[in-house]
């Protein structure tokens, strides 16, 4: 191994460091002594994200009837957690919208993962979980390691992208063979360092092997079960379908038949969330996508 | 189209257009999962070839619904993007309906180079 998924994220301060707001709202959340309010001060303080923020609880994703003007109310309808996870999410966007795209479009890296974060929160809500948000969150950053990959070791993510693509190789195997380890164990670190919760990291470095989860087994296989879907939705876009973790799919306890109406609602859902959450984020006027 | 001989045929294939006997009636309809029962009665009827989904034909999924939510440009075969999970298990092969369903579903493609 030439260098390790720590060092791989140490590495990469310039795109794996989030913005300070983040981690203001990050902290005021799990503090019981924070009020909206106080988050909302902490928020207005950054005027361009204010404002995006507004534009994006506005979008057609939430459906609000009715217009939200202010961050405090945007945080009283959609909750602070939730907002922290909107937080999260455009900010990473916005902190790799810049990487080479000769492996891979950013693009096309977010359609898969806003389609399996949106597979991951209905496949929650079948389950009865609560906190929906962070089954998104989940779905959404599972393969952000790839992109700590793409952007530090291009040459040997060529050869595992050539694999998977080509080689009919799962591309996490592929990864470890030629890497040593997977991008969700970079994803992990990158998330362990970024102080997120720990649902969230075990979810993101264990979503190809859920039995591994220690501490939160449904988290991992939900998002687990996402990927798998995604990619086969994908019809080899991004090579084979990975392995089924039996296990995680006995554990969420559902019937197979919830896989049609929860590809078919994934769908419904797909162009008002790829707006919101990619072309919010990268500030990209919404003109051909329909 | 892909039409295979009926003894390259095995259990798990999909049939991608009806099957119908020397008379005219539907013996199979479009979208059925081949089982080995489907291949003794195709034998006794004396059908020696059929149109199969995902056999050596590429699915043209530019058209498809996916192409709507994801940008494909490459194509693969359902048995090769399904040939590292496992395929037995009833979620997978849910899924792999689900998939061969929307490969199915995307309309033909009219374009004008055709080679």
């Amino acid at each position: 191994m030439t260098v390790s998924p720590r060092e791989l994220v140490t590495g990469s301060v310039d795109i794996a460091s989030l913005p300070d707001v983040f981690f203001r709202v990050n902290e005021m959340v799990d503090d019981p002594y924070c009020s909206a309010s106080d988050i909302g001060e902490v928020i207005k303080l950054d005027a361009p994200f204010t404002a995006r923020l507004l534009r994006l609880v506005n979008s057609p994703f939430f459906g609000f009837p009715s217009r939200i003007d202010t961050v405090s109310r945007a945080i009283t309808v959609i909750g602070t957690r939730e907002l922290r996870d909107l937080v999260l999410a455009t900010s990473v966007i916005r902190n790799f919208a810049g990487i080479p795209e000769d492996l891979i479009t950013m693009d096309h890296f977010w359609r898969h993962s806003i389609y399996a974060g949106l597979v991951a929160r209905i496949l929650a809500t079948h389950c009865r979980e609560v906190n929906l948000e962070r089954y998104f969150v989940a779905g959404l950053l599972h393969d952000i390691g790839s992109l700590l990959i793409y952007r530090k070791l291009p040459e040997l993510a060529r050869e595992t992208l050539n694999r998977s693509n080509y080689n009919g190789q799962v591309l996490h195997e592929a990864e470890r063979e030629v890497l040593g380890f997977d991008h969700a164990d970079v994803g992990g670190e990158l998330l362990g360092s970024w102080k997120l919760p720990e649902s969230l990291v075990e979810a993101i470095a264990f979503h190809h092997a859920p039995e591994r989860a220690a501490n939160h087994p449904r988290e991992a296989a939900i998002t687990h079960l996402a990927n798998i879907v995604v990619t086969a939705i994908e019809l080899g876009h991004r090579g084979p379908v990975p392995p089924l973790a039996v296990e995680a799919w006995e554990m969420t306890g559902l019937s197979i038949d919830i896989l049609e109406p929860t590809i078919a609602e994934a769908d419904a859902k797909f162009a008002d969330a790829y707006k919101m959450i990619y072309l919010e984020s990268v500030g990209k006027k919404q003109s051909t996508a329909g | 189209m892909a039409f295979l001989d009926v003894d390259e045929i095995e259990p798990g294939m999909v049939l991608k257009s009806d099957v119908r006997t020397s008379k005219g009636h539907t013996l199979l309809v479009a979208g059925t999962e081949i089982t080995a029962r489907h291949i003794r009665i195709l034998k006794s009827r004396d059908i020696d070839s059929i149109d199969i989904v995902g056999a050596d034909d590429l699915y043209d999924i530019q058209n498809s619904p996916i192409a709507q939510i994801l940008p494909i440009e490459a194509t693969a075969p359902i048995s090769e993007l399904f040939a590292n999970t496992n395929a037995s298990h009833p979620f997978i092969k849910e899924l792999m309906r689900l998939c061969t369903q929307r490969a199915i579903e995307a309309p033909p493609r009219h374009d004008s180079h055709d080679s």
